[in-house]
């Protein structure tokens, strides 16, 4: 975009006064990542489209086939479970997001009305109240819980429903089962004369036709093959908020491509409403649902802060900035069981 | 069980990144034009992994124990977890020339597109003998030793398309050619995991783990399994850095208890005399009981070129989630059998429904400009 090519790149560090990157910390972190958490990889991406400020063959990351086994949209939060979960902070791992704050705005219009007039205010300013939220409850995951972070939580105030009119409305989402299972055009493809394979293991006859499997014995291994939605997801240095910067490409259990509103059900329902948009990749010709960066730095200052002060991590180094990233995104993406492994002590 | 187990093999499952789509679409524009030709492309595929459960929560419980050591003979109730499918992976970069990639995890496979100009040609091609064609290459590929010298030649893949860029649908179907042996494979002995095969095995010098032999036995032992382990990880990694096609390879233990890994090439003098013939290859499949798709073709070339009648084979799968974590792979003993002087063979890919046929992937929603339009900000 325009604005981020007026932009000027930034060269000076800057990411423990205010959360920001420089390019080349960012390939700092990056080759960080890669090396704790190898299922990560640089790309080049489309060499047309590729930034001078980063090395060429490292233009950007990512990490394939992430299984996301559950829809987040189908996560059905209890209060009872909800307080579960915050009091065992450290272990809750992701389950802490209030999910249910944002399904109930949902369902009743005079709350969410009311959330709109509170978020009446200069647009600038929204972030701060969500990232304090956020900041709080990834500290709470990372650092000891206290119980002040954690008990922000369930007040922790989201006022700006509804905005973001590119926003598919949830309720249009196309219910899956509405897909046609093959498409019409493709019955009549030729007749492939193949011999029978009994060396092949078949997944797909295991449920269908297993007169014969069954026979053989009690557990078919092809049923261990998990079947589930999957996930390309790659970090992306932007340049305009000097972030890395997340975006998700989604396949349904049997790799077709899922729409925006399929993928909007894989996000935290509280930031699908107002932090997730679809936009162009920047090294890519497709258009990808993404994070929005304009919270990101704020967020990362916070936690940043909130380690340094629980004293239990001596010195963050900038290159553990991406872990420290992906962490905070699994509050935005909970059911997504992309690699973070390393756990910032071991590092 | 008195009869020798079949031994299965868990197929490819193809994925297409859109970037692979955007890419054939900009090349039917501009370079192909109306030429249907078939091109050369590249895939490529990583280790299997088991995918714990216990973290997504999810429906099966994850019990104790599991890990390396845990017996997973055939029948008992294997680890209690499940496995990430066994992907071929293509996009943008597939159309790049097949190169040696350093010290990667992703291991490439040279693969033959063909692109055709409407949905009725799509349909009409003949599928049969495309898929002998390409399996004529890989057989041609054995026994001209061609394949000894550089085993990705082995996994050649074929991929139709069709793409429909006016309404962005892309139509394609993928076949992974495996040669077929007149008798199917099976297995001598039940599989059994990598720990339980080389750990056990301790030759000379006492190593850093054995202190513990005071904790027990069975401790002592998944100890040394894990120095044997250990072992045998490095030397694959020296192996693949040094290797053109570091996804196949031979092994062989060393009198001090170490392991040597060679090129598949050396088939003919790696091995001492009496030593068991050890083959290995990075297992795309995570299964405990079964190997992925690439050794099909890597067994005919050992039974077809150098005459094997039973070998050891290596499935060597690195954890996803840690670097020094081969604790997943598996061991066979194969009883091969001959190949007939013009084999058949199989793999075209199921569709949705479990029976062979095309797909179809639908990307109007990311690539439509005037769709793209509706979304924009």
């Amino acid at each position: 975009s325009a604005r981020e090519y007026l932009n000027p790149v930034l060269r000076t560090s800057k990411f423990k006064e205010t959360g920001v990157l420089t390019p080349a910390e960012f390939v700092a972190a990056g080759d960080f990542l890669v090396f704790k958490c190898p299922t990560w990889a640089w790309a080049a991406g489309d060499p047309a489209k590729a930034r001078d400020y980063l090395p060429a063959d490292k233009q950007y990351l990512i990490t394939r086939n992430v299984p996301c086994l559950r829809r987040v949209k189908a996560m059905e939060y209890t209060d009872a479970d909800a307080d579960a979960l915050l009091d065992d902070g450290a272990d809750a791992d992701g389950g802490w997001v209030a999910t249910h704050q944002g399904r109930d705005a949902a369902r009743h219009p005079a709350a969410d009305a009311v959330d709109i007039d509170a978020a009446d205010i200069d647009a600038a300013d929204r972030p701060d109240a969500d990232a304090a939220a956020l900041a709080a409850a990834v500290g709470a995951l990372s650092v000891a819980a206290t119980p002040a972070s954690a008990a922000q939580l369930p007040q922790s105030h989201h006022p700006q429903q509804g905005q973001g009119p590119d926003m598919p409305d949830l309720d249009d989402m196309p219910d899956i089962d509405d897909i046609p299972e093959i498409d019409d055009d493709l019955v009549d493809v030729g007749a492939i004369d193949e011999e029978d394979d009994p060396a092949a293991l078949s997944s797909a006859a295991a449920g269908a036709a297993s007169s014969s499997a069954t026979a053989q014995g009690d557990s078919d291994p092809a049923d261990k093959i998990l079947k589930t939605r999957t996930y390309d997801m790659s970090i992306t240095y932007d340049k305009y908020y000097q972030t890395p910067r997340v975006w998700l490409f989604g396949y349904d259990e049997h790799r077709r491509p899922l729409t925006s509103a399929q993928v909007f059900q894989d996000i935290s329902q509280d930031h699908a409403h107002k932090t997730v948009t679809i936009e162009m990749h920047p090294h890519e010709g497709l258009t990808l649902a993404s994070i929005h960066p304009c919270k990101h730095a704020n967020v990362m200052k916070r936690i940043l802060d909130q380690m340094e002060e629980s004293g239990e991590n001596k010195e963050l180094r900038v290159d553990q900035y991406l872990m420290l990233f992906l962490k905070f995104m699994s509050a935005v993406l909970p059911t997504m069981e992309y690699d973070y492994t390393t756990s910032m002590e071991a590092a | 069980m008195a009869e020798p187990t079949l031994l299965q093999f868990e197929p490819f499952q193809s994925a297409i990144e859109a970037t692979f789509w955007h890419t054939l679409g900009n090349n039917k524009i501009n370079v192909y034009k109306l030429d249907d030709a078939t091109v050369p492309i590249q895939g490529f595929y990583s280790s299997g992994d088991a995918f714990p459960l216990d973290r997504a929560g999810s429906s099966q419980p994850a019990s104790a124990g599991g890990g390396a050591g845990a017996a997973g003979t055939a029948g008992a109730a294997a680890a209690p977890q499940d496995v990430l499918p066994a992907r071929l992976c293509v996009n943008a970069t597939s159309f790049s020339k097949l190169k040696r990639q350093i010290n990667s995890r992703e291991f490439l496979v040279p693969g033959t597109l063909k692109n055709t100009n409407t949905i009725e040609e799509f349909k009409a091609v003949d599928k049969n003998s495309l898929l002998k064609t390409i399996t004529l290459e890989i057989w041609q590929d054995i026994l001209s030793g061609a394949a000894a010298q550089d085993p990705r030649l082995l996994g050649r893949f074929l991929l139709l398309t069709f793409a429909d860029l006016k309404k962005y649908k892309f139509y394609y179907w993928f076949a992974f050619p495996a040669i077929l042996p007149l008798e199917p494979f099976k297995l001598e002995t039940p599989v059994r995991p990598l720990a339980e095969v080389y750990g056990a095995e301790s030759h000379g010098k006492p190593m850093a783990g054995m202190v513990a032999f005071m904790w027990g036995d069975k401790l002592t032992r998944s100890f040394m399994a894990y120095g044997q382990l250990d072992r045998l990880r490095s030397e694959y990694e020296r192996f693949r850095a040094v290797s053109v096609s570091p996804g196949f390879f031979l092994l062989k233990t060393l009198e001090n208890g170490g392991f040597a890994i060679a090129d598949v090439a050396e088939f003919g003098t790696f091995f001492g005399e009496g030593q068991k013939q050890t083959i290995g290859f990075v297992d795309p499949s995570g299964l405990s009981e079964n190997p992925g798709w690439p050794l099909r073709n890597f067994l005919a070339l050992v039974a077809t070129q150098w005459f094997a009648r039973s070998v050891r084979v290596v499935c060597y799968r690195e954890s996803s989630r840690r670097r020094d974590d081969i604790s997943a792979s598996i061991v066979l003993d194969v009883q091969l059998s001959a190949f007939a002087d013009e084999p058949k063979s199989v793999g075209w890919e199921k569709g949705v429904q479990g029976k062979p046929s095309p797909r179809v992937a639908d990307l109007a929603p990311l690539m439509d400009p005037t769709r793209l339009a509706e979304t924009a900000v």
